[in-house]
């Protein structure tokens, strides 16, 4: 065996080192830096090509907080967050049943598979023109439209989910005599709950857009159409203003999802 | 009397291509009330098959299965606690509604009786593999089970934990009594626990023989104890040697 020589002898080497503090991962850090990064980003650019082009970040916030109190706003965000909420809730509910329909039954597979792909590939811009022309200019075309969009996407991960199903707990509790809601409640949903989760997520966000994209081409109201206005006017910072704050809206409608995910699933094993 | 009796089992399965691949031909058993039943096979016969089809898990056979009336536990070769809840929320999930209001009480109880008290609260993945069987073998005494069925619980063990839960099984069944069936492959474990050894001949499986396990408890690992194995061993390879001899 080799000894290792030091001043305190080879005893001394070998005695085992008192284990180091692993410094903490402060997450709150990394997200400041990140937000800073952006911001930082866009102030180079400002001043690149000019607040006229390109209004500072403060500026834009001057413009949120002004149309908030005092202009329209608030009438207009909130137009386009009740479009993108009603079409979320419907694309879950009709994506979530087809999703667990197909996941379960080969021959529903087989039957929907034409209709998710067609709605997974079909162009938005698409949908929304076909809904105008046939509903015609009002909401229930921006609802159809954002809902048909959104849906087969939603379809596609709760089918993943339930094709992932451990079926051999919910066989446990069949075995203990378990009742079928029970099972389905405490053995499937949990499973099929962080796939649904994704597919809220990934659903607003594509909503917002679909909701946009419809008001910016036949409503008479809402971010999308304000957005259009004041392009016709050449006005940026107003374009920003509606712009920063659809993504603030949409970013704590994200924190908030995340804040329930991250509740819903604190059994899981930590990270290391 | 007879709790468990099974006559003229038979149980295929079909691929996707239509092939039949039978898992049981005509297996006929009687187990008797309070009897600790094995039945011993190599991988592949069909025990697992068996398990389920005694515990309602599975109803497309042919043949007749009859059961006495009254609860069922199920331990598997798995734990298969849900990892979303914690111990205690695991053992109340299976309790029958006649248990549930004292159900505090009953999982503190069986918690204790396998020397798990103080990890309630804790989640399946914060325990060891060993230590979450002990909560399903828990779990499958708290309903008061009238027939208790053992799906190798414990061959995703290592030699050591598998003893200490045998040894908890054990303390268990002798309280307890419950009418049990228990697959395996292992022969020492058959002759540790059970009264009568049903052999299986390998896929599709039929009983070969049966093997009465006439020994005191506690069993020791003496003398009787070795012999009654040889027996059993001898059995199961008279039992592989006749599908070797028919192929």
């Amino acid at each position: 065996m080799r000894e290792v020589e030091t001043t305190h002898g080879p005893v001394a080497a070998a005695r085992p080192t008192p284990p180091t503090a692993r410094p903490r991962l402060r997450p709150e850090t990394w997200v400041l830096a990140g937000s800073g990064s952006l911001v930082a980003a866009w102030v180079l650019l400002s001043a690149a090509l000019g607040p006229v082009v390109l209004p500072y970040p403060w500026d834009v916030v001057e413009a949120v907080w002004a149309g908030l109190w005092g202009g329209p706003l608030l009438l207009h965000l909130g137009r386009t967050l009740g479009r993108v909420c009603l079409s979320t809730a419907l694309a879950m509910g009709v994506g979530g049943v087809v999703g667990v329909w197909t996941g379960l039954d080969r021959r529903a597979d087989l039957f929907w598979s034409p209709h998710v792909l067609t709605g997974l590939v079909l162009p938005r811009v698409l949908l929304i023109v076909v809904c105008y022309l046939l509903v015609g200019l009002n909401e229930v075309a921006v609802v159809v439209a954002t809902t048909l969009s959104v849906a087969p996407g939603v379809a596609v991960a709760v089918q993943q989910g339930v094709r992932a199903l451990d079926w051999g707990l919910v066989d446990m509790a069949g075995a203990f005599g378990v009742g079928t809601i029970a099972r389905w409640r405490r053995c499937i949903a949990p499973q099929l709950a962080p796939y649904a989760a994704g597919a809220l997520r990934n659903a607003t966000s594509l909503a917002f857009k679909m909701v946009l994209f419809a008001e910016l081409m036949g409503r008479p109201d809402g971010v999308g159409y304000q957005i259009a206005f004041y392009f016709q006017m050449f006005n940026m910072l107003q374009i920003l203003a509606y712009g920063l704050a659809t993504v603030l809206v949409a970013g704590a409608l994200e924190f908030g999802l995340r804040r329930l995910e991250h509740r819903l699933f604190r059994w899981r094993p930590v990270r290391p | 009397m007879t709790f468990v009796r099974i006559r003229h089992l038979c149980k295929t399965y079909w691929d996707r291509e239509g092939t039949a691949h039978p898992a049981l031909r005509g297996v006929s058993l009687e187990v008797e009330v309070g009897e600790f039943a094995v039945v011993l096979g190599p991988s592949g016969c069909g025990k697992t098959t068996l398990l389920r089809l005694i515990g309602g898990l599975d109803r497309d056979y042919t043949g007749i299965i009859e059961r006495g009336p009254g609860r069922v536990g199920f331990v598997f070769q798995e734990p298969r606690l849900l990892p979303w809840l914690t111990v205690c929320e695991n053992i109340r999930f299976v309790l029958p509604p006649e248990l549930r209001r004292n159900a505090d009480a009953v999982v503190r109880t069986w918690l204790g009786r396998v020397g798990l008290e103080r990890y309630g609260t804790r989640y399946p993945h914060e325990l060891s593999v060993g230590m979450q069987q002990r909560v399903a073998l828990a779990r499958a005494f708290a309903v008061r089970p009238d027939l208790l069925l053992l799906d190798e619980p414990t061959s995703a063990l290592d030699e050591i934990t598998a003893q200490r839960v045998l040894d908890h099984l054990v303390a268990l069944l002798i309280e307890e009594r419950p009418t049990v069936i228990m697959v395996t492959h292992r022969v020492e474990e058959a002759v540790l626990v059970g009264d009568r050894a049903w052999i299986l001949t390998p896929g599709p499986g039929s009983v070969w023989t049966e093997v009465t396990i006439d020994l005191p408890r506690p069993r020791r690992r003496d003398t009787a104890f070795w012999q009654v194995a040889e027996q059993i061993r001898a059995a199961a390879r008279e039992a592989a040697n006749s599908v070797e001899e028919t192929v």
